[in-house]
């Protein structure tokens, strides 16, 4: 339609001496004419030729031009077809009926050509550029809704990466509340393989698509290092270095992880960025546990600190974590959340079953209310619960790889600095999931080889005496002359070695650890069964109840300890 | 040149357009007109109301058109006889419009030399 010729007009009149005339009158303009002669005419014209503007006679015999310009606009629907009246501006009351049947403009006689051609050029315009932006509206809504499935297939890989992990366990309760598709909000959950569970919630910059993209990667490493075995403070390192590297300047992550430790009631905590996270304990009082760090993703890795903050939580205590988004959740009212408000709504409150569902009630998340929201909001409430009941059936497993490791031996052994700085439980899970029977034990031996070697450092070769570790202020005092000892340590040793031999119907792993600490009175810890319900006497229960033998040797630096698994398969086979 | 049933201007705007087609667009128009006045009569005759407006109002638009301005204010007067009072005040003859458009013929006819 760039070219005038191609513009069709249809002239409907049914005095046939002004249909001349009008007719030379466009046609002199350089457009393409259709003739009608009255209403029903016009409309079967305007079907079959589809013109791009209508002339139309307002008195016309059979239908007269306002019933056509109606049915007319009806058939139109969302396309823009100007009609133009030609009638008499002396009749007023035809020029009201002009405009309520649907016409844009009016022609009157006598016509004068050059007014002819100035509103036809004029409807010309506004036909191009109706068509122009239909155009474009069709095209965005094409681009969109590819967008959108090419969204809904990154979802589905998104998802899958960062998934939930243990978030449905039931000591935790959640809200994501994502704005688009996409969540910047990323928030994970992982059960430890030696017991207990690490929880991560972040906060990207943004929202949607581009602050999503940062999730999957903090989700790979934090799931697989949580599985191998690594410690909070190595996984947020590893993150940071992550994000540090891969997020441009400005894009960041405000995170908070909680190692929660089941076993000793403790908590392990590393905010940067985030809102205060609160604790309600049992007394009452409401614990704040402020940011204390940058968010992850700006500092280098050598400027980056994962000191966390160490804390108690008894059964049943909750604590409750936030992303940004949670100010612009909004009751019915128009109030805002309030952290102030909600510290105090905690301190007051006597049912604490009801708390999250108070944060996140119906008048919260009604549709007009989030309306506003202009971030995505995540809630977490995480309680404290009893020690996991640990997995003692050695369950048959199904012998399915034929390769791998079954025969081996392994030692390891580590040095001072290197017994402060490293953390060998993820080298040993490593090598012990080469034998492919004992993956479906990872949790057993994570938790079998975490309590052997820390009984190693820290009582072998520190010292540490674990009846500290029963009031709460002696958790303080123990990681007070722990981390005190480490540093000091000159000349000490831990040696770890590992032996995995196949049997009649499965297989054992032995691990034994030899410190070079002075020892203890081994006959009394052999004999001795202390009460499971002793907190510092936990560990050697534990390791009973796991292992099938577990004997200390010699003045105490040396212990071994069995693990036993069962074959499903015939016994022929290994 | 000058006449009483016709603006000058218009009509010569009208010839200057139409060029080799102006006695052609003369006779549809006088033919049309004639046809219109016929059917009026009929109309009239019959009092159907709505089809007379609507042809005198068709003979008013095409007399302004080629600047008959004294039969279009004529078809004016009529028209809204017609439609202020009734079908049965207007003269069943149309006496004044024949006897105009009668002269108009002939102007029309001597400019187009037909």
């Amino acid at each position: 339609m760039s070219e005038s010729q191609q513009l069709k007009i249809l002239i409907t009149e049914d005095n046939i001496a002004d249909c001349l005339i009008i007719n030379k009158l466009v046609k002199d303009q350089g457009y393409r004419t259709v003739i009608a002669h009255n209403g029903l005419e016009a409309i079967e014209s305007y079907k079959k030729e589809k013109p791009d503007i209508i002339l139309m006679d307002a008195l016309m015999p059979q239908m007269d031009g306002f019933e056509a310009a109606k049915r007319i606009k009806l058939l139109v629907g969302e396309d823009f077809v100007p009609i133009i009246f030609l009638t008499s501006l002396s009749d007023d009351i035809s020029l009201v009926s002009c405009l309520e049947a649907g016409g844009d403009d009016f022609l009157s006689k006598p016509y004068n050509s050059i007014v002819i051609a100035a509103k036809i050029n004029a409807f010309k315009r506004m036909v191009v550029l109706h068509r122009t932006v239909q155009e474009q509206r069709d095209e965005i809504t094409r681009r969109n809704e590819y967008l959108l499935q090419e969204q809904k297939i990154a979802k589905r890989v998104f998802d899958n990466v960062a998934h939930l992990g243990c978030l449905g366990a039931s000591n935790i309760k959640h809200l994501l509340s994502p704005m688009s598709v996409f969540n910047g909000d990323v928030l994970l959950a992982s059960k430890k393989p030696s017991g207990g569970m690490i929880v991560f919630l972040g906060d990207f910059t943004g929202h949607g698509l581009p602050a999503a993209i940062g999730a999957m990667p903090v989700a790979e490493i934090f799931y697989g290092m949580v599985a191998k075995g690594f410690g909070v403070e190595t996984i947020l390192e590893e993150i940071n270095k992550k994000l540090y590297t891969i997020l441009p300047v400005g894009f960041f992550c405000c995170a908070c992880i909680i190692d929660m430790d089941y076993s000793w009631q403790r908590i392990k905590l590393w905010n940067g960025g985030l809102m205060d996270v609160l604790l309600k304990d049992n007394k009452g009082q409401v614990l704040s546990y402020p940011s204390s760090h940058l968010p992850l993703g700006i500092l280098s890795p050598d400027k980056f600190s994962s000191e966390c903050v160490n804390g108690d939580m008894k059964v049943g205590e909750r604590i409750y974590l936030f992303s940004d988004g949670i100010v612009d959740l909004r009751d019915k009212h128009g109030n805002e959340f309030e952290l102030d408000g909600f510290a105090e709504f905690l301190l007051e409150n006597k049912k604490p079953d009801e708390i999250f569902e108070h944060v996140i009630d119906q008048d919260r998340l009604s549709a007009e209310a989030n309306a506003e929201n202009n971030d995505d909001v995540t809630f977490v409430e995480i309680m404290m619960i009893a020690d996991d009941v640990i997995s003692v059936k050695h369950e048959l497993v199904e012998n399915s790889e034929q390769h791998g490791a079954r025969d081996w031996v392994m030692s390891f052994e580590m040095f001072d600095h290197t017994i402060r700085d490293f953390n060998p439980i993820p080298l040993m899970l490593h090598v012990t999931m080469e034998v492919p029977e004992l993956r479906a034990f990872n949790n057993d031996v994570c938790m079998i080889l975490s309590e052997l070697i820390t009984n190693g450092v820290d009582h072998g070769i520190l010292g540490l005496d674990s009846n500290l570790k029963k009031t709460a202020n002696g958790f303080q005092e123990y990681y007070n002359l722990r981390n005190e000892r480490l540093n000091q340590l000159s000349g000490e040793s831990l040696h770890i070695s590992l032996r995995h031999k196949p049997d009649k119907y499965g297989g054992g792993l032995i691990i034994r650890v030899v410190d070079t600490g002075s020892g203890f009175d081994v006959s009394k810890l052999n004999n001795e069964f202390p009460e499971v319900s002793q907190l510092s006497g936990r560990g050697i229960p534990l390791l009973r109840t796991l292992c099938e033998s577990v004997v200390y040797e010699g003045s105490g630096n040396t212990v071994e300890a069995v693990f036993r698994w069962k074959n499903t398969q015939d016994d022929t086979k290994l | 040149m000058t006449f009483k049933q016709l603006e000058t201007a218009q009509i010569e705007e009208l010839e200057l357009m139409l060029e080799d087609e102006f006695p052609e667009f003369v006779r549809t128009f006088i033919s049309h007109s004639d046809n219109l006045i016929s059917l009026m009569k009929e109309q009239l005759s019959v009092q159907d109301n709505d089809a007379f407006i609507i042809g005198i109002h068709s003979l008013k638009g095409s007399c302004r058109n080629i600047g008959a301005e004294l039969l279009a204010n004529s078809c004016l007067e009529v028209e809204l006889l017609a439609r202020k009072e009734s079908i049965l005040s207007v003269d069943p003859e149309l006496s004044t419009i024949c006897q105009e458009f009668t002269e108009l013929k002939e102007t029309l006819s001597k400019l187009a030399r037909i």
